[in-house]
């Protein structure tokens, strides 16, 4: 019996020597497949392990990997942390440039436009042109996202090589155009409170002004009616609700309205630049 | 020693720069949209074509009626997720027209203000969640 035990203990002591734990190395080959594969959430798990177990040289491009793992998936708060731990650890300057860009664009997703401005101004860009360009498209960005239009042109200008002129004079003209700021939703507002539905047709919803205006006036009629044949005690207890209702409705509808109409109007703005900058 | 240090330094260096070494540009191209607004599409229609006799149709009917001509004029005022209008006709659908009418009417009954302690929270629509069961 003793011996059967030495012969067992024996044998699996071997098997112990023989058995290899996965490596760092392919953990970040499998993480990397991952990644290509388009598996986003399962490599960021993979690299998270290997940020764990792995030697502290390669943390910083790791934690970057782990990042771009949450950016692919428009996780934009979870990315911006990996890239904002990256940033501080990395002593590269273009690899926390590229560390600092990123979180750029996760701050920028969230409209948190003021703290990617922060971070842009402290990045040191001089190793490159190309990456001074790029810190500049990107604070160009954030202040088109802000609404200061000037500032904005200023950096896209110098997003841009010194002969592009052309460019620079259409950029010019796209943010001097009047459509960045119309349909103002506060005229919307305002129209929409003195004669119910004009601020949604004059922000273009042509459909839910004459909507907004006929149960407006519908419930008004209903209510004179009510006042002449019941009571006014009547018809204020009764159709005036409503008919407050759908006034108040009118007009805070006519502002969102607005205010989308604008956004597209400034999203198709931007987009033109985007594409002016970016395809050379 | 020395030796064994500086070249695993300068191996350990080179797999760093070859990992992020080329400045990919890609994530810009995630800009190009980012000031779209997100727009939310709205299918009211389908409990009109999808009825299965005249009655679903006109419930389906006056369904897609209130959300597009009364509904859209309002203001946000319903407490759940779903709303009471879409409760209502879900109500209907699984319960039959008896029963699904005045479960429809029971709900009208608890969208008030002061409805929240009893409900859970749905972070997706901001509203109390409160689905036919």
């Amino acid at each position: 019996m003793t011996r059967l035990r030495i012969l067992y203990i024996t044998l699996f002591s071997l098997f112990a020597l023989w058995a290899n734990g996965q490596s760092v190395d392919s953990l970040i080959a499998y993480a990397d497949e991952q990644f290509t594969a388009g598996q986003f959430n399962l490599a960021a798990k993979e690299y998270q392990r290997a940020l764990f177990f792995g030697p502290s040289e390669s943390v910083g491009a790791l934690t970057v990997k782990t990042g771009d793992c949450f950016l692919e998936q428009k996780m934009f708060s979870e990315a911006e942390k990996y890239y904002h731990f990256a940033s501080n650890i990395i002593q590269d300057d273009s690899l926390r440039f590229e560390a600092l860009s990123k979180k750029s664009v996760c701050l920028i997703h969230q409209h948190s436009y003021q703290q990617a401005i922060l971070d842009l101004f402290n990045v040191n860009t001089e190793f490159s042109a190309r990456a001074t360009n790029q810190k500049e498209f990107l604070l160009g960005t954030c202040f088109f996202g802000m609404g200061d239009f000037k500032e904005a042109e200023t950096h896209f200008h110098l997003a841009l090589e010194e002969g592009e002129i052309a460019k620079k004079e259409t950029i010019k003209t796209l943010l001097q155009s009047k459509k960045l700021m119309k349909p103002d939703p506060q005229t919307a507002y305002w129209m929409s409170i003195i004669i119910p539905g004009s601020g949604q047709i004059y922000s273009g919803d042509f459909k839910s002004g004459i909507n907004s205006a006929a149960l407006y006036f519908g419930f008004m009629a209903l209510l004179l009616n009510m006042t002449f044949t019941s009571g006014w005690v009547d018809a204020i207890f009764t159709v005036a609700p409503w008919w407050q209702r759908y006034y108040t409705g009118g007009y805070t509808n006519a502002k969102k309205i607005a205010f989308a109409k604008r956004e597209a109007n400034r999203a198709n703005i931007y987009r033109q630049i985007f594409h002016l900058i970016n395809e050379r | 020693m020395r030796k064994v240090k500086t070249i695993g330094i300068v191996i350990s260096f080179i797999s760093f720069a070859t990992f992020l070494g080329a400045q990919d540009r890609s994530y810009l191209s995630s800009l190009e949209n980012t000031f779209t607004p997100q727009m939310h599409e709205h299918h009211y229609s389908h409990y009109v074509k999808d009825a299965k006799n005249p009655l679903d149709f006109i419930f389906g009917a006056l369904y897609l009626s209130y959300k597009t001509f009364i509904s859209s004029q309002d203001m946000e005022s319903c407490v759940f997720h779903p709303s009471c209008s879409t409760y209502a006709i879900e109500s209907i659908q699984k319960k039959g027209y008896i029963l699904g009418v005045i479960n429809a009417f029971d709900r009208l009954t608890r969208c008030h203000p002061f409805a929240g302690p009893n409900y859970p929270y749905d972070e997706k629509s901001q509203r109390l969640y409160d689905p036919v069961d």
